[in-house]
């Protein structure tokens, strides 16, 4: 295999980074996104086909999204006419719900012209984008709905009242929304609002004449509960009563395999999906609960939530979120903008609280992330104009990932970090390497990266310096492709620096991260290229001041619920320990370890902000003070994102149960149909636990911070290790209405 | 002759010669024609035709009785000893449920026209006597119907726990010798009079609470929903009392006055004792696996506790193991249990959970009336034979 290692820093004369029109400056682009470009789309389903449309997450200053979505961009120099033919923002930032008038970040679709315009950093727009990212994008541009608001029809009846359960949203995949479970003894649904961020229709794409320029979501479908065609008709069309039936089976009984066909729903055809799961667990009720509350769901696109290694979700999630509060809003009665105002309605200062179970491994871990960002301020908004708002995330389940190392360089020091590619894996590998925070000690961490592939080959090292992007293509003649489809490996060294939004007072450090990535090892049998498996080395060379560096494994496995796609890479490290002398996985790192790879420090990358309220997962002890860590539950502590500052966050803030027991894993949720029921676990059920508890707590008119969260906790953790995971202590919340699992012998149950 | 088969697997007694570990040995089968195979009394057995030749060789001429065996006495418990477990099973059975009788009792009581009630009772007469004495052990009045159709929702919500519980219910459909093995390190070799006791107890608890199915006529869930798909096949016996719950329970009481004073095993007469709460634990997990199953309501496991019990008290009383006046007469009232309430079995027993609560106790839930008898019951000679060689297994 011949391979040969090109310098790509430089966007001119690329007709790669030209065709998307990437502005030279290397620093400004999400790096998975100019990896993305230079692979020719390699880990996106149909790959390097061009694309017109981009989902992005935007951070702003100088100007608010809302000022930004309404084309009053604050700038200096003119906002260029017809920035609506290619900036597509969604109606909730010009028309923003109650106290969000104030933020920075927002979601949108853009094309090739929104690069080019950051090409001219005295154009308007450069003065407006601080930084971001991408998500995944649809590929059909007139399936998106324009950015003017959609004027609004004469408001709808509240639902919401103040006294009311607190509202829950969801955000996932594989939501079953009209189980019995989301329903209440009427029949009628309890899912207000569920949003399908999909782009196809069934099996094919959705008819576009049918599309109105005024959609009530930027793309994808919308089913309200009462809508003429929403949830609840739908429901009675998929019941007996429809084809004529009488009597008690005529209400009840339902054709939920018809009702999801109908609506083009085939993320439910499986048994059971992790969205169903986790919203049960979060909002699920019998039917004859009256207590149990409604609901806003957000499903997202099958290719965001198969894409594990998450870079795809921020918008997506972001976007999601803007929905849910709009939704709440409406569902309160509340006044809009420009539209009618309901006289009987105040300020109904509608409580949400959102589940968000998803993670990633890799990250800066101190909450400077993109998403991490864009959700405190939501939080820290919302809440300061008196909406009580919060948002559960698990704390992550990658103690035993092996996907974090950190190595300590003296000066002109070398390490080796070994990286285990597996064979025949459909998607690529990343790595990211963050260089510390800069100090007075140290001003400006700097090190050499040279990727080296597990093949003999010629022009196999270079070593990649600050601010450069490099990649690996194989040389063998491939007739027909294109360039992205030899590149099998890339690294890019982004640097970042210093960070000011005066308007929110808040400054902070960007710190250098490299980005490495391996493309897939499958064969796809056509012109694309396939990197070699195996132990690829990563050699990391000391260039500055003595420092430390820390290194992740994004996470790339299999996500629940869709087909295996293999198994994840991880560090290969000889001095670490898998199981002790009988057989059960080692949960703490040793006091003085002998190599890089470490259990410490694996939170969910996405789960390290200020004001996100984060959850492990315990593992239920039949004698109740024997509760515990799951034994794959991550650990803290995380990173501080201030200069010389201590992390905001040493661990999770608490842990409810999400394993029964040692042999009974998991806990008890909804399968996809009415009749199911499955067990599962992780971090992603302890969030919704904690959901259900907090939605509690907002209801008593208690506060729904990470101090409340903690306040919960019933089994206090004793020992540090275990504090850095599951926080103060554990939470011992069960389901209403599910059977009890283990039986009634515990001696604590009554 | 065949051997002892068991009644269909689903009733829960099947394959009483299954339990081979006991006797190692299979019934004898039938023989038809010199080239037919007798199965020996070792096993492995030896053809006919080898035997008829083999006695053609070596006999010789007739020497008359030359043996110096005498004359047996009758009547002897002691002669047990003489048949594989398998077929004196026959005889110990008809000897215990010759003394048992189930009757219908619909005579309400108080005047309540929907009442019905079984009746279990002792009922011996020992003829050319025809004094006969009786005594009333357990009634079981049968729940209002609505209460069925209340307890079908339990029914459904077990469901969610089949696949949990799916091996465990499979491998609890015969005699569960495996579980209560694992309690009280049952050893075939080493217990093997205990395990024919224990099989006694299940064949004489489900021959009652056949006759008493067959008296109570209780339909089951799959009757009541198409929705419910029990993930076995439903017998066709009533649904109350619960076999599972009934035999569960007896050998529970059975095998824990057997195993007490071992050496090895804490008694029941230590507080903190673990051996028949396990035991207890155990026969509850066993009936509500049947609920999870879908083939019985909760309420079915409470009545066949009441049911159960009595019949391993009253079989300690035959086997003389327990004073035979120290019996009650239980009843379970159907009409008295709450119609959504799942089987509470602790509220059954003391707080120790190793022992019945007394008869006329404050704690017995409503449901569940106990009342000292007054009729001595006597023990038989041939359980008592039982009784000693299998408590002998568990001296230390």
């Amino acid at each position: 295999m011949a391979l040969d290692w090109r310098n790509v820093t430089d966007a001119a004369g690329d007709p790669r980074r030209d065709a998307y029109g990437l502005p030279p400056i290397v620093a400004r682009i999400d790096p998975y996104l100019n990896r993305a470009v230079l692979t020719g789309f390699v880990d996106f389903e149909d790959g390097a086909a061009k694309r017109t449309w981009f989902s992005m997450l935007i951070e702003l200053k100088h100007v608010t999204a809302k000022q930004f979505a309404r084309g009053d961009w604050q700038a200096h120099a003119a906002v260029p006419a017809g920035w609506r033919g290619w900036m597509k923002i969604p109606a909730w930032y010009a028309d923003p719900p109650a106290g969000l008038d104030g933020t920075y970040w927002l979601t949108a679709r853009v094309t090739d012209e929104f690069f080019r315009q950051l090409h001219d950093p005295d154009s308007a727009l450069s003065r407006c984008v601080l930084r971001f990212g991408f998500g995944w994008s649809p590929d059909r541009g007139d399936l998106l709905c324009d950015g003017d608001p959609a004027p609004d029809p004469a408001p709808a009846a509240r639902r919401w009242q103040p006294g009311d359960p607190v509202i829950v949203g969801v955000i996932d995949d594989g939501i079953a929304f009209a189980h019995r479970r989301f329903r209440r003894a009427d029949g009628s649904s309890r899912v207000e609002h569920f949003w399908d961020q999909r782009e196809r229709q069934g099996d094919g794409p959705i008819d576009a004449s049918s599309w109105k320029k005024a959609a009530p979501v930027p793309f994808g479908v919308e089913l309200d509960a009462g809508a003429p065609d929403g949830i609840d008709a739908r429901l009675r069309r998929a019941s007996g009563a429809a084809r004529g039936a009488a009597g008690p089976i005529a209400a009840g009984l339902l054709d939920e395999d018809r009702l999801y066909r109908d609506a083009c729903q085939r993320e439910v055809e499986r048994r059971a999906r992790h969205g169903t799961h986790v919203m049960d667990i979060a909002c699920g009720a019998a039917p004859d609960d009256a207590t149990a509350p409604s609901i806003v769901a957000v499903q997202l696109p099958r290719p965001v939530a198969l894409d594990t290694t998450g870079h795809l979700l921020p918008t997506h999630v972001l976007e999601g979120l803007r929905y849910i509060l709009d939704r709440a809003d409406r569902m309160g009665g509340a006044v809009r903008a420009d539209g009618p105002v309901d006289p009987d309605v105040t300020d109904p200062r509608v409580p949400v609280v959102v589940n968000l179970s998803y993670g990633t491994i890799a990250g800066p871990q101190d909450g400077s992330s993109l998403l991490e960002q864009a959700m405190d301020e939501l939080i820290t908004q919302r809440t300061a104009a008196g909406h009580p708002f919060a948002i559960v995330m698990g704390a992550g389940n990658h103690l035993l990932a092996r996907a974090h190392a950190t190595v300590s360089l003296g000066l002109r020091e070398e390490a080796i970090l070994e990286w285990r590619v597996p064979a025949d894996h459909p998607g690529s590998a990343f790595m990211e390497i963050w260089l510390p925070m800069p100090s007075l000690d140290v001003p400006q961490p700097e090190i050499e990266v040279s990727l080296l592939a597990p093949v003999e080959a010629t022009n196999a090292a270079q070593a990649v310096r600050r601010g450069r992007v490099w990649e690996c293509v194989e040389t063998s003649p491939r007739p027909g492709g294109s360039p992205g489809d030899a590149v099998i490996a890339t690294v890019d060294y982004r640097t970042a620096g210093l960070h000011m939004n005066p308007e929110v007072m808040s400054f902070w450090c960007d710190r250098d991260m490299v980005l490495l990535s391996v493309s897939p090892t499958r064969r796809s049998g056509g012109l694309r290229a396939s990197a070699p498996s195996g132990t690829w080395r990563v050699l990391v060379r000391n260039v500055g001041r003595p420092c430390t560096i820390d290194a992740w494994i994004q996470r790339n496995d299999s996500p629940f619920g869709f087909t295996r796609r293999g198994v994840p890479s991880r560090f290969e490290d000889p001095a670490y320990v898998v199981h002790d002398r009988i057989g059960r996985p080692v949960e703490t790192d040793p006091a003085v370890p002998l190599g890089p790879v470490r259990r410490r420090s694996t939170l969910n990358a996405l789960a390290t902000g200020h004001r996100t309220l984060v959850v492990g997962a315990a593992r239920r002890n039949a004698a109740r003070m024997g509760d515990r860590p799951a034994s794959y539950a991550s650990s803290g502590p995380g990173f501080a994102m201030q200069p010389a500052g201590a992390p905001d966050r040493w661990g999770p803030d608490a842990a409810p149960v999400a394993d029964d027991g040692a042999a009974h894993r998991g806990v008890l949720g909804a399968g996809t149909r009415s009749a199911g029921a499955v067990a599962l676990n992780g971090s992603s059920v302890a969030a919704p636990l904690a959901t259900r508890a907090v939605a509690q707590t907002m209801s008593k008119g208690w506060p729904a911070d990470r101090p409340a969260l903690a306040g919960l906790v019933e089994v206090e953790a004793l020992a540090l290790a275990d504090l850095q995971r599951i926080g103060r202590g554990v939470i011992d919340l069960r389901v209403p209405g599910r059977v009890e699992r283990l039986g009634r012998f515990r001696p604590d149950k009554p | 002759m065949s051997g002892v088969s068991g009644v269909s697997g689903v009733s829960g007694v099947s394959g009483v010669s299954g339990v081979s570990g006991v006797s190692g040995v299979s019934g004898v089968s039938g023989v038809s024609g010199v080239s037919g195979v007798a199965a020996g009394a070792l096993g492995g057995g030896a053809p006919l035709d080898a035997l008829i030749r083999h006695r053609e060789a070596i006999a010789g001429p007739w020497l008359g009785v030359t043996s110096g065996a005498n004359e047996l006495p009758p009547d002897k418990a002691e002669h047990l000893r003489r048949s594989p477990p398998d077929i004196r099973a026959w005889a110990l059975d008809q000897e215990v449920l010759s003394s048992l009788r189930v009757t219908y009792d619909g005579s309400g009581a108080a005047g309540n026209p929907a009442r019905h009630a079984c009746v279990v009772w002792h009922a011996e007469v020992v003829p050319p006597s025809t004094e006969a004495t009786v005594a009333k052990l357990v009634e079981i009045v049968r729940p209002p119907f609505a209460t069925f159709q209340a307890q079908l929702k339990r029914v459904e919500e077990y469901a969610d726990l089949r696949e949990d519980r799916a091996l465990e219910i499979a491998s609890q459909v015969g005699p569960q010798a495996a579980y209560w093995e694992t309690v009280l390190n049952l050893r075939p070799w080493q217990h093997p009079r205990t395990l024919e006791l224990a099989l006694l107890t299940l064949r004489i608890a489900n021959a009652v609470a056949q006759r008493t199915k067959l008296i109570l006529a209780c339909r089951r869930p799959v009757e009541l929903s198409a929705q419910i798909q029990p993930m076995m096949p439903t017998p066709g016996h009533g649904a109350l009392p619960s076999g599972h719950a009934n035999e569960a329970f007896a050998v529970a009481t059975v095998l824990g006055a057997l195993a007490s004073n071992a050496g090895a095993n804490a008694s029941s007469a230590n507080p903190g004792a673990t051996m028949m709460p396990m035991l207890y634990r155990q026969a509850a997990r066993i009936a509500t696996n049947r609920t999870i199953a879908g083939l019985h309501f909760p309420v079915d496991h409470a009545a066949g506790q009441v049911l159960g019990l009595s019949i391993a008290e009253y079989l300690l009383a035959r086997c003389g193991a327990a004073p035979g006046n120290g019996l009650a007469t239980w009843t379970f009232d159907g009409i008295a249990y709450p119609a959504d309430l799942e089987h509470e079995y602790d509220r059954q027993f003391d707080a120790t959970q190793s022992a019945r609560l007394a008869p006329g106790a404050a704690d017995l839930p409503a449901y569940v009336k106990g009342e000292a008898l007054g009729v001595a019951v006597p023990p038989s000679p041939l359980l008592q034979w039982l009784w000693a060689a299998a408590k002998a297994e568990w001296t230390a």
